[in-house]
């Protein structure tokens, strides 16, 4: 490998690290605020303000007829407004948050073992890209685990009893889950064809 | 995989040098070093032909076989 090749791998590792610890920071500064959660920019006609948009975590389905009643919206803004409430929320998030935040670190890590001089700075990558290939796996299974978990929590502040409120957006799940299906089948390519290589380099 | 190079032996028969024998066939002299000692997976049948041309040998002369049964059961996947 070159060294303007390194130089980038050393580049690219300090983004994914950047944006692993980003992912970290925002889900803390987010949440360890009473309206992280639901508050959002809305910009129209470049004026931007922050609204309180609490329906918005709600399921779709639900959604309406929550905007329908207002004693249902107000019932669901106590309940966000409890402490225990937005611990729950809180660990939820984290559900969704902490797989991806393990990929970007785990890339970076890939990508500071590939820019680091010295040889075989493939082989020593790949366990970091595998471990990585994983983790996307992973965080591919947690966005709906997290969805669920979240409606349920939410529904049940407005429909007790309701039991567990399956939130399950199939088209995004098989999308993330090929890819990270296809990330994982390249690094099981690139790990074997390193591995030939370096029998290759065996035989003289 | 008791397979025995002998290499050693016959550049001393032939009174070659490793440097010398490196440089005729084009391999780096470490590795014939590697070869000599039998730390390599494999080897070329050219680099075989190319030792066996300049030490003017044939390839039993260089190779070796020692007798065991766990060779019987060979795959090709050693990964």
């Amino acid at each position: 490998m070159s060294d303007s090749q390194r130089r980038a791998c050393r580049w690219f590792s300090l983004l994914f690290c950047a944006a692993a610890i980003g992912i970290g920071a925002v889900a803390a500064l987010a949440l360890s605020t009473p309206g992280g959660l639901t508050n959002k920019v809305r910009c129209v006609d470049l004026h931007c303000q922050v609204v309180r948009e609490t329906v918005d975590l709600l399921p779709q389905a639900v959604r309406a007829k929550v905007e329908a009643t207002p004693g249902l919206r107000a019932g669901l803004e106590t309940n966000l407004a409890q402490a225990r409430t937005r611990a729950v929320l809180t660990a939820i998030e984290l559900v969704r948050c902490l797989p991806l935040a393990a990929l970007f670190a785990l890339v970076a890590m890939a990508m500071r073992r590939l820019g680091a001089s010295g040889a075989d700075g493939y082989a020593k990558a790949m366990p970091w890209l595998r471990r990585a290939a994983l983790a996307a796996v992973v965080a591919a299974l947690a966005v709906p685990v997290a969805d669920t978990l979240r409606a349920t929590v939410l529904v049940d502040a407005i429909d007790r009893g309701r039991g567990v409120y399956v939130m399950f957006n199939a088209s995004q799940f098989v999308g993330d889950l090929l890819l990270a299906a296809a990330a994982w089948a390249s690094i099981w390519a690139l790990a074997a064809g390193s591995r030939a290589r370096r029998d290759i380099a065996e035989i003289v | 995989m008791p397979v025995i190079v002998n290499l050693d032996l016959m550049l001393a028969r032939r009174k070659v040098r490793s440097i010398e024998l490196a440089k005729a066939i084009g391999i780096t002299e470490s590795n014939l070093s590697l070869l000599k000692s039998g730390k390599v997976k494999g080897m070329r049948f050219s680099t075989l032909a190319a030792i066996c041309r300049y030490l003017e040998c044939e390839p039993g002369d260089i190779l070796g076989y020692e007798s065991s049964d766990a060779d019987l059961n060979t795959s090709d996947d050693h990964a």
